[in-house]
């Protein structure tokens, strides 16, 4: 098993966004836990339910996720009814959801699973406190839906890979998400919302009628986090020309995963290069390189 | 008890500190119970009585319970066939605390064989699972079940160990996967089915065979057996469940009086608070009673603070005195004693002796804005209107119809005042700028002593530049909080002294004192 891959994930809270819904999530989890197993417990779960039931990559019926003897999940009971895999109940939260109540799950017999997760930032800590301090475990995996990222900014030290589906139709404007993205997660961090000579404290969405709303003497915004700027690419240059934004959480993005269709990856290099866009990528995680052994090493 | 009154008070910030642990208290928390018979609240006191020494005589035990009721799940009355393994889970869990929880109380537990049903007997854990030994059918489809997965497991391992050698695709870590067109293998149809991936690339996913999906249709067959196998077990812990409906609602009440006494009885043993005696229809008593909120603020702020220390005479009382000198404290001081009271918990005094009431109303101002179009004297007056009719009350009136003309207002106070004296149920504490006031049965008159004129005079220097807060604090240095009779002789007139200190114009202090000085001459003073 790649020592590389576990110690990324060891003991980290990892979430699995994406540029929209569908855009292969779930199935880039797939992908990842067979990797993850030996390097010892963890948990996966989902934030909320996508309500979408086709995946780009099936075409067909959402994926569900394979759960081994051993593994540690989050799904509603309604969910769990419908599994082939046979479950230990650990805890029952007390929120209902539209699928029935939350409950924290160990497999006792491999089968598959639909994940159900939490509506809101603050059940979602809860959830990640109760398996971190009455299980004791560090390692977290999260499939987290496009409309429910903000979620990630409210877990102290966590993650994320943001999965990106390029085909021509989407291509330009997805680029333009991505360098919005990467523009943001190197902003830095500040601990406390203070305002001072040319400092300006925003709560909230940060818009285009928020950027324009500023005085003229004002030379830097502090957000609560990336998650709450709501700005096309070109605004955001034109804010970072003239000003500093600074937030109270920030999030690391650790690689961006490209799924491409009738998109060259050599194109899409050189038009990362171009952006200055400078971390990890992933190209098709589930496609076969040259020498027909698959690389463990992309990552 | 109005909503007015509660926020007079200021009790939230006292009560932030009750913190009752399973969701049974926190739910009594909220409905923020109302007692008004003796009987039930010196029964309620009992219970804080003997926590307090429990949780005194044996701290470990007492963190050890709080520890098991902070893991109490709160258990739906009816459960559903959609959510039947939750709330036996639920059940489980609650019998599995509150066994530990009886333990360390010494007090009775019946449900060993419910618990036992549940699977507790052998890994004595919270958490729930069908064991296989529930039944003979369910261990023997399991049996299979796990034969089967066994069987689809080597046959698939050795599926993809023939593809991955036939056509180097390793189909081990997912179900399919994407590759060029021009790469697809040659002589694959039998090993790997193609689907259009893009233009340029296909996915491969692996075939298995018929043998495959024959024994993954038994698999299929055998789930369905298992489904069915522990819908019947499930059901019949259902029933053992609802059998036992009544014994555990009685632990769900002990629960509910242990946790609230608990917590009360810590919050007790923080604030040094005492058990009040409860009476009926006889005449408040304070000694050193402590405004929580205000003395945490005070200490805040360096600033002194004064408890109160009173018995009053009577049913109905005035209290007059200086601006700054503490009557509407001394009112919100009694409103948060009073609820404290009626709510159930020990006060944080030396000794206190209480009426209980049917009904505590305020005449007065809190910290809201009106939206009733109303003005200041416009909303005490449908206060008045809104307050009480029936049973035992109490009135606590800051400053009835300050914001009206000084005579109306006067006539005003002597009319409530009157009206006090003539309900033998009511009872009430007036603060008031007015003097001169009659005198009626059954009502006392009190003053805050005020401004020490002796320190006042040694230590006061207007020159100097001060601000805010340190002439607040001047105030709050040369202020005496205590309150006393009044001797109507020895009506303290403090508001020129207080509005100096806070730093009014000199020229204006001065007028004012000609302008008083004539008022009394007119008046023969």
């Amino acid at each position: 098993m790649d020592d590389k891959i576990n110690e990324q994930f060891r003991d980290k809270v990892t979430f699995i966004s994406g540029s929209s819904k569908n855009a292969g999530k779930t199935t880039f989890l797939n992908y990842l836990l067979p990797r993850l197993r030996e390097g010892g417990n963890f948990a996966f779960l989902t934030i909320g339910i996508d309500g979408e039931r086709k995946d780009h990559i099936w075409g067909t019926d959402k994926p569900q996720i394979e759960t081994l003897v051993g593994d540690y999940l989050l799904t509603s009971e309604y969910l769990m009814n419908k599994s082939d895999a046979l479950f230990e109940v650990l805890q029952v939260f007390p929120w209902k959801t539209v699928l029935g109540k939350l409950l924290f799950l160990k497999t006792r017999r491999s089968g598959f699973i639909e994940l159900a997760g939490p509506e809101n930032n603050e059940q979602l800590g809860q959830i990640i406190e109760y398996i971190r301090t009455d299980c004791r475990i560090e390692s977290m995996l999260i499939d987290g839906a496009v409309n429910r990222v903000t979620q990630i900014a409210s877990i102290k030290n966590s993650k994320f890979y943001y999965v990106s589906s390029l085909q021509p139709s989407n291509y330009k404007s997805s680029l333009n998400k991505l360098r919005v993205i990467w523009e943001l997660s190197r902003q830095e961090r500040v601990d406390s919302m203070i305002e001072g000579e040319g400092v300006y404290c925003h709560r909230g969405a940060f818009t285009k009628k928020n950027m324009i709303g500023l005085d003229d003497s004002c030379r830097s915004v502090i957000l609560d986090d990336f998650t709450k700027v709501f700005l096309e690419y070109s605004e955001l240059q034109k804010f970072l020309e003239s000003r500093k934004m600074s937030f109270i959480n920030t999030i690391k993005l650790v690689a961006f995963v490209f799924i491409l269709y009738d998109i060259d990856k050599n194109n899409v290099l050189e038009d990362l290069n171009e952006m200055a866009i400078n971390c990890p990528f992933i190209f098709n995680p589930y496609e076969l390189s040259e020498g027909g052994i698959y690389d463990k090493a992309i990552l | 008890m109005t909503k007015r009154f509660y926020e007079f008070s200021e009790i939230d910030k006292f009560l932030c500190y009750y913190s009752p642990k399973s969701p049974y208290g926190r739910n009594e928390k909220e409905e923020e119970a109302f007692y008004c018979e003796t009987d039930k609240l010196n029964g309620i006191f009992d219970r804080i009585e003997q926590m307090i020494s429990f949780v005194e005589r044996y701290p470990q035990k007492a963190d050890k319970i709080e520890y098991h009721l902070m893991r109490l799940p709160e258990l739906n009355p009816n459960i559903a066939d959609g959510n039947i393994r939750s709330e036996l889970f639920n059940v489980k869990k609650f019998l599995h605390n509150y066994k530990q929880i009886s333990h360390e109380f010494e007090i009775d537990f019946y449900s060993e064989e419910l618990l036992k049903s549940l699977g507790h007997e052998d890994s004595q854990e919270e958490s729930f699972y069908l064991k296989d030994d529930y039944s003979a059918d369910l261990s023997r489809v399991r049996k299979q079940l796990r034969e089967i997965n066994s069987q689809l497991n080597k046959s698939k391992e050795k599926r993809v160990g023939e593809i991955h050698e036939a056509t180097d695709l390793d189909f081990r870590f997912l179900n399919f996967l994407i590759i060029k067109e021009n790469e697809i293998p040659p002589n694959s149809d039998s090993f790997i089915f193609l689907e259009q991936h893009d233009k340029s690339s296909v996915m491969v996913k692996p075939i298995f065979g018929k043998e495959f999906f024959l024994i993954h249709n038994l698999r299929k067959e055998l789930l369905e057996s298992e489904a069915g196998i522990e819908s019947e077990i499930l059901q019949m812990l259902k029933k053992q469940i609802i059998v036992e409906q009544e014994k555990l609602n009685t632990y769900i009440q002990t629960i509910i009086d242990l946790d609230t006494s608990m917590a009360k009885a810590r919050l007790a043993i923080q604030f040094h608070c005492i058990r009040p005696r409860v009476t009926l229809l006889e005449n408040l008593e304070f000694e050193d009673l402590e405004f929580i909120p205000l003395k945490e603020k005070s200490t805040r702020a360096k600033r002194i603070y004064t408890s109160l220390s009173v018995s009053f005479n009577e049913k109905n009382n005035v209290v007059t005195g200086s601006n700054m000198g503490g009557k509407t404290i001394l009112l919100k001081t009694i409103a948060f004693s009073q609820l404290l009271v009626q709510q159930g918990f020990f006060v944080p005094a030396r000794k206190i002796s209480a009426p209980l009431f049917d009904s505590l109303n305020l005449i007065g101002m809190v910290n809201e804005d009106s939206n009733s179009g109303l003005s200041s004297f416009g909303e005490e007056i449908l206060n008045l209107l809104e307050t009480g009719k029936v049973g035992t009350r109490l009135y606590l009136v800051d400053e009835f119809a300050r914001t009206t003309n000084s005579r109306e207002a006067f006539a005003l106070n002597c009319a409530l005042l009157q009206w006090f004296a003539e309900q033998e149920t009511v009872f009430s504490v007036t603060s008031t700028h007015l003097d001169q006031l009659p005198n009626f049965k059954c009502l006392s008159y009190w003053t805050m002593k005020g401004l020490d004129y002796e320190k006042y005079r040694l230590y006061y220097h207007r020159d100097k530049n001060r601000d805010l807060n340190e002439r607040i604090n001047l105030i709050n240095n040369y202020m005496d909080y205590s309150v006393k009779p009044l001797v109507k002789s020895e009506v303290q007139k403090d508001a020129l002294k207080i509005a100096d200190i806070l730093g009014l114009d000199s020229e204006i202090i001065k007028n004012a004192e000609k302008y008083l000085k004539n008022e009394e001459y007119n008046h023969g003073e």
